[in-house]
This record gives C-alpha cells, sequence and structure tokens, in this order.
C-alpha cells in the first residue's frame, strides 16, 4: 500500500513526540543509576546527570553488605510470593460468582454492593490498626497480605473479563456434568491467561511499592519491605537534638546520595528485569470487557 | 430447571465468595466500628465505646481551622484535573501507539513509558525536586534555551498544582496506556477490513471503529476514577510539598496524616476522615448512575 | 436488600464490637513484686521488661550481637536481673507515627522513651505513672549529679502538677549554639576582612555571591546558605543569624516588664528578616530556598556554591570535610556572630529536652526505669578504668552508646573534649581525662602529624580558635539566650502548637521571598489561632 504524503508526516510527527516521551520517563531512572555509579563527592555536588562522575563500585559494595537492605529485600520477596498467591486465589474465586447473572446468583446484587461499599467507605488507620493488632497479624508478612487480598477493583476487572467469556461454553459443560468449580478451572482459566498475566503485574506493582503499611505494621526495620525500608532511607533526619560531632560523622556516612540511589536502583531491578516479559502478555489478547458492555 | 436444583447449583459460588466476604467483613467492615471516634474525644483506655461523647464538637472544630476551606478546594481541584488529564492522554497515546508500523520500536516506547509507574513516590521525590530546579533543572535548561524564563515548579503556588497533576500523569500514563491499547487490540479486524473495502481513511477507521471499540472500557475507567474526587494524592502530594506550597499543596489526606498520626488528634482525624467518605460516596453514586444513564453501561 | 443490608451491618457491628472493646485494656502482672533495694539492686528472678526504642542504621553491632544481646542488655541480665525485651523498634523518622499509633490503639510497652509533647499527651490520657519518689529512692548519687549539672530545667519540662512524670535525657544545650561559618579561602581570594560587625558580614555575603569568590569565571556562587528548615540549629538556619538582631525565633524571652513573650513575633524578628528578605530579592540567597531543605543545602555547599553559613560546631564533619573532597583547598573558620548594632549578640540555645523515660501506668516495676538510667551512667561514665566492652570502637565504627534503652549525658561534653585537647596543648598532663578527650586528642594528633586527613573535621571543631573555642568565651561571657520556658507542652501547645509552627515557617520563608505583609499577618494570626493562649498559658506558669 503506497503512503500518502499526508501520512508520511504523521508518521515521522507520531515518532518523535513518542519516542520524546519515552526518553522522558527513562530520564530520572537513567539519572539514579549514573548517580549509583558516581563518587560520593561529585554526586553530592550534584555534577552528575545521564552519566556517572568519577565512576566507582562502591556504594553497591557498601549497599549489599549492608545487613538491614538485604533483610528487606528478602521481605519484599516474600510479600510479594504471598501477596500473589492470595490476591489472585481470592479475585478468581470472588470474579467468578459475580460475573454470573442474577439468574445464576440470586442475591449477586447484594454481594455486589457489599464489595463496592468497601471502596468508598474506611474506617481509617487506627482502627484498622488495632484490627490487625487482635488477628495477631501484626510483625507478620500476613499483615501486608491478607488485608490487601480483597482488591475490588481488580475483582471487578476479571469479573467482567468473566462476563464475555461465551455463555455455550458454560452450558456445554454443565450438560456434561461439570460443576462450577470445574467450568472455573477447565474452561474460564485458560481462556483467561491475558488477563490473569495483567492482574498478576497489577498485584506485583501494588505489593512492590506499598510502603505505608510496612511502616506501620511491622515492628523492627529489619522486617520492613523494600518500599519502606527506602522511605525511611530518602527520609531527611531531625538533628536539633544531636549536638555530638561523633553522630554527625557517622551519619554522614551513611546518608551519602550514591548509596541512596544504589538502594533505589536495586530496589527496582527485580520488576524492571521481570515486567517487560510479562508485557507481551497483556498487550497481545486483553480484552477486558472491551467487546461489548 | 426446578427451584431444587438451581439452589444447589447456587452454593458453591456462595463457598467461592465466602472466603472474600469473611476478609471483609473482618478487615473493612470491622474497622468501620472506629468511625465512632469522630464523636468522641477518645481516650485509648476507655476504648470505643467508654469516651466521651462530644457530638459534632470534633467537626465544629475543624471548621474552626483556618485553612480547611482551601485545603478542600486543593483536593478537589487537584483530584478532577488529574482525572480528566488522565483521561485523555491514555486514549490518545494508546491510539498514536496503534499507528506505529514496527512492533518493536512499539515495543520498546511502550517498556519505556511504563517505567515511570514503578517507581514510588517516595524515589520520583527526590529526583523531581532535582530536575524540575529552575537553576540547574533539566527541564528548565530545555525551556532556558527556547527562551523561557525559569519556571519555579515545585515552589511557586501559581505552579505547584500543575506540576503536581503533570507529574502525576507522566508517572501513570503509560500505565492507563496498557488497557486502552489491549481494547484497540481486540477490535474485531474484520471491521477493518470492512472499512477499508468501504474506502475510509485511517482517521475515519479510528473515529468509527477504534474509538467506538474502547468506549466501553473508556467509561468504565472514568467511572471507577470519579470516586476518587477526594483522593488527590497522599503518596504524591507528601513527596512533593514543602511549606511554601501548602496554600495550593495541602490535600485532605495529608492534613488528616499530620491530624492524626503527628499531633495524635484522634477523633477530629477522623471526623474529616469520615466526611471524606461520605462526600465520595455522594460522588461516585452520581457517576454510576450517570453512567448507567448515558451510556447503558452498568459496571456490575 | 435494604434491610439485609441493615441486618448484614447489625451482625458485623455485633460480632466485633467485643473485640475492639476488649482490646483497649492492658493485661496487669499477676504475680507477686519482687523487692530489689537500692539503685544497683538486683532481682533475684530476673523479671521482663517490655520497652521500645528508635534506631537508625548508625546502629550496629558486633558479630553475632543485636539490640536484644549486647554488652548493655547483658549488664542489664546480670547486674540488675532485668531482662528488656523490644516489642517494636523503629527509624527515628517514624517514630511520632508509631508511638501514637500505640498510643491510641493502647499497647503501650512498659518502659519506653518519648518526646516532649507525647509526654504531656500521655500524662493527660492518664497513661503513665509518676516516678518523683521512685527516682528520689533509686537514683545513683552519680546520676544525680549529672542530670542536675544544668539546673533543674531538665525536670521541670517532665513536671506535671507538681509530679515528675519522666526522666529526662539530659544533653549538653550550649553545644547547640550556632556559629558562623566562612570560607576563608574565598575571603582571602577577595582580599575581605574578617567580619567583625554586621556591616562586613554583609559585605561578605554579598561579594561571595557577585565577585566570583572561586575563581571560576562563572556567576555560580550565592551569598548565603538559608533552607527552608529555617529552624534547625545545625546547618543552613536562620536563628544566629536573627540572634544578630537580637531576635530569638522559637523560644520564649523575658520582655522589659519580665513577662514571657514569644520571640518569633517581637519587632526585632521583623528587622532581621527584612534583611534577609533584601538578601532575596538582590539575588545573594538561592531563588529556590523555600523548596531546598538542610539537605539540599549541603548539596549546594558541597558543590562549592556557599562560603556563608550559619550552623552548629559539627560543620566541619558535614557539609566541609565533604566539599573539601571537591576543593582541596577549602579552608573554613567559625566566627562569632556579629551584632547588628553596639550590643553584643547573644546565641540562643533551645534548652529542652528531646527525650523522656515513662513508666506505664499499671507496671509494677517503675523503680527498673531508673535502675536501668543508673547502670548506664555508672558504665559509660563513672567505672574507673571504663570497661572495654562499652567503649566505642572507632574501627569498626561500632558505638555501645547507642544499645541502651535510655542514655543522659553530661552538660558541656563537647567543651570539655576542647578543654582536653587545651591542657595538652599547655603542657597538662591528660591524667584523669575521659574516654571522650582522649580519643580527641589522639585524633588532633593523627591529623597534625599527617597520618589521618580524614581527622581534618575534628581538628576544625576543636583546634584553639575553633567554634568550641569561641563557646567557651560566650560561657565566661554569658553570652546565650535560653528558652525561658522550659516546663511540660502546655495544652493549648500540644493542640495547635505544630500548626502554629508549620505556619510561622510558612508565613516567614513568604516574607523573605518578598510578601511584606506576611510578617504582620503572621503576628496577628498567631495571637488568634492560639497563640495567646499560649502565652497565657506560658506565664501562668512562669508565675507559678
Amino acid at each position: 500500500m503506497k503512503k500518502s504524503k499526508g501520512r508520511i508526516f504523521f508518521e515521522i510527527y507520531n515518532y518523535s513526540i513518542l519516542v520524546s516521551m519515552a526518553a522522558l520517563c527513562l530520564f530520572p531512572m537513567i539519572h539514579v543509576l549514573a548517580v549509583s555509579f558516581s563518587s560520593g563527592s561529585a554526586a553530592a555536588a550534584g555534577w552528575v546527570s545521564l552519566w556517572p562522575v568519577d565512576f566507582t563500585l562502591s556504594s553497591y559494595t557498601f549497599v549489599l553488605e549492608k545487613a538491614d537492605f538485604i533483610s528487606s529485600l528478602m521481605v519484599s520477596f516474600q510479600r510479594l510470593f504471598w501477596g500473589l498467591i492470595a490476591s489472585l486465589t481470592i479475585t478468581i474465586i470472588t470474579a467468578y460468582p459475580l460475573s454470573k447473572g442474577k439468574r445464576d446468583l440470586r442475591i449477586r446484587g447484594i454481594y455486589i454492593w457489599v464489595f463496592i461499599f468497601t471502596m468508598l467507605f474506611n474506617g481509617g488507620l487506627i482502627p484498622t490498626y488495632m484490627i490487625i493488632k487482635e488477628t495477631g497479624l501484626l510483625d507478620s508478612i500476613g499483615a501486608l497480605v491478607i488485608p490487601c487480598a480483597v482488591n475490588v477493583y481488580f475483582i471487578i476487572l476479571l469479573m467482567n473479563f468473566f462476563k464475555n467469556i461465551p455463555k455455550s461454553l458454560e452450558e456445554a459443560a454443565f450438560i456434561d456434568g461439570a460443576g462450577h468449580w470445574t467450568t472455573l478451572f477447565k474452561i474460564y482459566l485458560p481462556l483467561s491467561l491475558p488477563a490473569l498475566a495483567t492482574i498478576t503485574l497489577f498485584i506485583s506493582v501494588f505489593h512492590w511499592n506499598s510502603w505505608f503499611d510496612g511502616l506501620i505494621y511491622m515492628n523492627r526495620p529489619e522486617n520492613y519491605p523494600l518500599s519502606s525500608f527506602l522511605q525511611t532511607v530518602v527520609i531527611q533526619r531531625d538533628l536539633t537534638f544531636i549536638t555530638d560531632t561523633r553522630e554527625i560523622e557517622m551519619l554522614s556516612k551513611v546518608d551519602g546520595k550514591t548509596v541512596k540511589s544504589a538502594q533505589i536502583f536495586l530496589g527496582a531491578l527485580p520488576i524492571l528485569a521481570v515486567y517487560p516479559f510479562l508485557q507481551r502478555y497483556f498487550v497481545k489478547g486483553i480484552t477486558l470487557g472491551s467487546v461489548k458492555g | 430447571m426446578n427451584l431444587n436444583l438451581k439452589l444447589r447449583r447456587e452454593i458453591p459460588l456462595h463457598i467461592m465468595i465466602l472466603p472474600a466476604l469473611v476478609l471483609i467483613i473482618i478487615f473493612n467492615y470491622g474497622p468501620m466500628v472506629g468511625i465512632i471516634i469522630a464523636f468522641e474525644k477518645y481516650i485509648p483506655t476507655k476504648g470505643f465505646f467508654g469516651s466521651k461523647w462530644v457530638g459534632l464538637d470534633n467537626f465544629r472544630y475543624i471548621l474552626s481551622m483556618p485553612d480547611i476551606q482551601q485545603i478542600l478546594k486543593n483536593t478537589i481541584v487537584i483530584a478532577m484535573t488529574k482525572i480528566v488529564v488522565g483521561l485523555f492522554i491514555p486514549v490518545i497515546v494508546a491510539l498514536s501507539l496503534n499507528e506505529l508500523g514496527s512492533d518493536r520500536t512499539k515495543r520498546a516506547i511502550q517498556t519505556s513509558i511504563y517505567l515511570p509507574h514503578f517507581l514510588s513516590w517516595v524515589i520520583l521525590g527526590g529526583i523531581l525536586v532535582d530536575i524540575l530546579s529552575p537553576s540547574s533543572g533539566f527541564v528548565n535548561k530545555i525551556l532556558g534555551s527556547l527562551g523561557v524564563e525559569p519556571i519555579f515548579f515545585l515552589g511557586d503556588n501559581d505552579w505547584f498544582q500543575f506540576t503536581v497533576i503533570i507529574t502525576n500523569t507522566w508517572k501513570e500514563f503509560g500505565y492507563a496506556t496498557i488497557i486502552y491499547l489491549a481494547a484497540i487490540t481486540s477490535v474485531d479486524p474484520n471491521l477493518y477490513e470492512a472499512a477499508i473495502v468501504d474506502g475510509a481513511n485511517r482517521w475515519r477507521q479510528t473515529w468509527h471503529i477504534t474509538l467506538p471499540g474502547m468506549k466501553t472500557i473508556i467509561i468504565l475507567m472514568t467511572v471507577l476514577s470519579l470516586g476518587a474526587v477526594l483522593n488527590a494524592g497522599f503518596d504524591q502530594l507528601f513527596n512533593l510539598y514543602n511549606p511554601i506550597v501548602y496554600e495550593t499543596g495541602d490535600i485532605i489526606d495529608t492534613f488528616v496524616y499530620r491530624l492524626g498520626l503527628i499531633d495524635a488528634q484522634f477523633g477530629p482525624a477522623t471526623a474529616v476522615g469520615l466526611f471524606k467518605s461520605l462526600v465520595s460516596l455522594v460522588f461516585i453514586s452520581v457517576s454510576y448512575f450517570l453512567a448507567d444513564k448515558l451510556a447503558g453501561y452498568s459496571i456490575f | 436488600m435494604d434491610r439485609k443490608l441493615f441486618l448484614f451491618f447489625t451482625a458485623s457491628f455485633m460480632l466485633l464490637g467485643p473485640m475492639l472493646f476488649a482490646s483497649g485494656q492492658q493485661g496487669t502482672e499477676e504475680s507477686e513484686k519482687q523487692v530489689a533495694p537500692g539503685p544497683f539492686g538486683k532481682y533475684d528472678t530476673p523479671i521482663t521488661v517490655t520497652a521500645v526504642k528508635s534506631v537508625d542504621d548508625t546502629h550496629k553491632y558486633y558479630q553475632g550481637e543485636d539490640l536484644e544481646n549486647n554488652a548493655w542488655s547483658r549488664a542489664y541480665v546480670d547486674e540488675l536481673g532485668i531482662n528488656l525485651k523490644y516489642d517494636w523498634t523503629v527509624n527515628g523518622t517514624q517514630w511520632d507515627q508509631k508511638m501514637n499509633l500505640a498510643i491510641a490503639s493502647g499497647s503501650l510497652p512498659d518502659i519506653f522513651p518519648v518526646g516532649a509533647k507525647q509526654l504531656a499527651m500521655l500524662v493527660e490520657a492518664e497513661l503513665i505513672q509518676p516516678l518523683g519518689a521512685i527516682y528520689d529512692e533509686y537514683a545513683s548519687d552519680d546520676l544525680k549529679e549529672i542530670q542536675l549539672q544544668q539546673g533543674t530545667i531538665p525536670f521541670d519540662a517532665a513536671t506535671f502538677n507538681g509530679q515528675l512524670m519522666g526522666i529526662p535525657e539530659t544533653n549538653s544545650f550550649i553545644d547547640a549554639a550556632n556559629f558562623l561559618w566562612i570560607r576563608e579561602d574565598w575571603r582571602n581570594a577577595l582580599n575581605l576582612s574578617k567580619p567583625e560587625t554586621m556591616d562586613e558580614l554583609i559585605k561578605i555575603i554579598y561579594a561571595f555571591a557577585n565577585d566570583d569568590p572561586d575563581g571560576n569565571g562563572k556567576d555560580d556562587t550565592y551569598g548565603f546558605a538559608v533552607s527552608n528548615n529555617i529552624y534547625n540549629y545545625g546547618y543552613s538556619s536562620i536563628e544566629g543569624f536573627c540572634n544578630a538582631f537580637h531576635a530569638y525565633p522559637t523560644i520564649w524571652v523575658k520582655d522589659s516588664s519580665g513577662k514571657l513573650v514569644y520571640g518569633s513575633i517581637q519587632p526585632e524578628m521583623k528587622e532581621a528578616l527584612i534583611v534577609l528578605q533584601k538578601m532575596f530579592k538582590d539575588g545573594v540567597i538561592d531563588p529556590e530556598f523555600g523548596v531546598k531543605d538542610r539537605g539540599k543545602l549541603v548539596e549546594d555547599t558541597v558543590a562549592g556554591k556557599y562560603g556563608v553559613g550559619i550552623g552548629a560546631q559539627w560543620n566541619p564533619f558535614w557539609p566541609y570535610i565533604q566539599a573539601r573532597e571537591n576543593f582541596p583547598n577549602l579552608q573554613v573558620a567559625a566566627y562569632e556572630i556579629p551584632s547588628a548594632d553596639n550590643k553584643p549578640s547573644l546565641a540562643q540555645i533551645p534548652s529542652s529536652i528531646g527525650k523522656f523515660l515513662v513508666v506505664r501506668k499499671d507496671f509494677l516495676y517503675p523503680e527498673a526505669a531508673v535502675k536501668l538510667t543508673n547502670i548506664f551512667v555508672q558504665h559509660q561514665f563513672i567505672d574507673n578504668p571504663l570497661r572495654e566492652e562499652f567503649l566505642e570502637d572507632s574501627e569498626k565504627g561500632i558505638a555501645p552508646h547507642k544499645w541502651p534503652i535510655f542514655t543522659t549525658w553530661p552538660a558541656f561534653r563537647v567543651l570539655d573534649r576542647h578543654k582536653g585537647w587545651m591542657a595538652v596543648q599547655n603542657g597538662e598532663s591528660s591524667e584523669g581525662f575521659n574516654s571522650e578527650q582522649l580519643d580527641t586528642i589522639d585524633r588532633m594528633n593523627s591529623y597534625l602529624d599527617g597520618t589521618d586527613d580524614a581527622q581534618w573535621g575534628e581538628w576544625s571543631t576543636y583546634k584553639s580558635d575553633g567554634p568550641v573555642a569561641i563557646n567557651l568565651k560566650r560561657v565566661e561571657r554569658d553570652g546565650f539566650m535560653s528558652n525561658k520556658f522550659f516546663g511540660a507542652p502546655t495544652e493549648t501547645m500540644v493542640t495547635k502548637g505544630s500548626t502554629l509552627e508549620k505556619m510561622e515557617e510558612e508565613m516567614f520563608i513568604r516574607f523573605i521571598m518578598g510578601d511584606t505583609e506576611a510578617f504582620d499577618k503572621f503576628v496577628a494570626d498567631w495571637k488568634v489561632l492560639g497563640g495567646d493562649s499560649i502565652t497565657e498559658e506560658v506565664n501562668l506558669w512562669a508565675n507559678s
């Protein structure tokens, strides 16, 4: 097919806009990477932009020997693992019945409202904290995984996807004597792999980036997931009551900008490494309720 | 089908819902009991039901605070603008990406524009102060080369909200694009073939086939985001604001945080939270109603 | 459907109500109380005491040890029969929220350190017990001696209705005083005289901003380092500058009638701010200072953008030693802040206590709090010689004094290091010096003989004409202005204080940035929004 002149102009324009957008999005991470490989004094002086100044690996050797960084990283992986299991299971088995019509599940409307209501109302931080404490979850991975296992937003996404799976498939299965569980696992899930891939990514990002709950529910800094740990790293300290010179000397050593950057980069690395591969799935075949209303 | 069989058929469905139901009763409905402290002078040792009942005193106290009107206004302005901008940009980007011929370029660009989404605001906050700096920042250097006077993005009340909205869009647009792109890819290719046979050009195909194909998902996204009309983004504001832009940057959530967790004024903080929930409830109800009436779409 | 929903809510309410209700109560110990008389009396069967602690990444331990297993925890068990268990530990910056959550949910440990404001809250909520009689009975003589070196001020801050509610963590007040720091290499390059008067200082500031002090041919320097943390006593704050105008922001001072007034709202404060405003307008203060926190200013200083700043005696350690890596010729000197008129300036000091050790109301062994503090004082300062396991291992960067549940410090610590050094310089013997003094002498020598250039910070701080020497002169001429309000936070301070502080910083930054109405507006608002009642409460305290 021959391209018209206008089309060619459009394509050039389109390319350049999109490419510069992409560059804009990559910039901060590259900056962080460059700082992490620079010498402390050059970084503290703000001389680093996109390329390391006085290249050195010292911040990485420092960070990788830091016990609390490593333990936070481990906590994050555990959180990701259990979080994925809990949230995926709950999302799947809840979305399936809710995707049924009123004919199949008569009080669906009530269920829906009970779920939706939680998106609108919450009891606030302190009562939630007390519940977590009373259920004995405090200071365990459970506190970071179980209360947020039900995510109504993900459930609605998957529910809408399920709704678009042809009814005839389900009816055929019923005629063959299959129950709901079999139908869900043998028919719905295999047809929903792209949607599941997307939701898996959503859940992973959610768990990887959550920082506030870790700070509140964990009782030891070494039990913080990485994001919570990073929050305590990048924040500024109150020096009003520090008068001892020795104290300041120690602080200046652990407060280095390059060390912070190295931690930030290492913290983002696992997801950066995994997600481009997941991308194949979710761009290819996600319908997410878009065929019909 | 007789009624008995129907009922029996339903049982597995109820069982499937049960775990989620138990969890939200414990972790979402349970804490709602605590809303009671919005009406109390809460004393921890006396518990939720033993503290002194003060009626609407906490609400009056909040209303008497000098900044409250400004905080409400900031919240709504920031949140609404985010919703609107956050809706249009990803749709446009998705459509533009769809026009790219090379799949590899497309994927490379996609991979890049999703990237900021993975960085939390804690990290971005620090980076943004750097690159938005009027004297040494990357952005102002570019603007300077175009002859624009340096702009004080994070320190000027005229610019702060704009900056918040733009940086939020920058962080999230790639991510939202996933969903729209997915919708585009799922449009039936036969429709395009038929349109080409009818002589429709790319613009017309986009307008008459692609966009209608995305309609449902656009409505879904809009409706879901409308519930967030009072969620101006705690994580972002918390990590970007500073004293001189409190005037335009303080929002309900940062206010509740300071009041409740730093100043330990549990009653008033809960009162503000309750107020926020009630208003959100109204907004989301209205928006669901509108989605149903205007687009014939019910999200559940 | 509505009816069902209603039933659902009622059911869940009933299900969860009792659970929440019950959670507000504390368990009380059943066992019979053991007696362990005297400051160092030991419990025969070790008791378990729960606590919480703020930690950060400067807390380092020897291989295989941790917060609950180290030289100090062993001393607690072996010498006192106290087994200290930490319910939680938290990074210092998260302290307030974690503590407030613990307070709100009624899950307090037995013994814990708190800040002044939380102390007042805990007292009001009746969650902690009075310690006056227990302190008198159990505190060792050495503990009392150290804690009273600066008078009763530390105790007044913890006294509510005549009762001592917490053990103060005393610290050296005067070591927080600020100095004027000037890059001498720049001053010499521009042939400027030492700042004896405010005019001379301002001349230096303008010259550093405009006359290319680093000689790189670029206009890339500013005159005066100010960050948006305008009050931080550390670096790039303005308290010291205001002191030159006899303004004392954030602290309470006596007016001519003897009444206590808030320093930030006095006319002198406006004078100081007007000078800063002019500097901002003339571009000698960074136009971006409103978004730059102290950390950012440190970066800029390390990058060689600043040559004049006001900060603590430790500034050579941070930021100047880092700046010196970029600019090997860098030299800094501390100066007394010159007065704006012919009256000598006084350096303000916060004279407030950051931490108090408190005991939960129903806890059976409140004396444990005092005993634990006794042990600290004993092993940190009194033992002769000090035991090896409690000494700092500077090679490994391990500081055992970070491990105890609670610490308390003698006055004039930093001053003493300097005095020790000076004594040795004057040919006196170092016999009887404490470990800190000996440490400083070691480091100074290793800098002077060229073996360890990293001790430049130590040298610049403690040398004969360094900041500490200036402080010593201030002690001699009574050159400090301390906070005249040192009681426990008043009721309005607790509820409105932080709002007012936030407003103050915001308005003053705006004033400096050219909003000329901001000061008067702040003063008026401050009074209406709680300041007047705070003033009343403060004066009530002063008269009682």
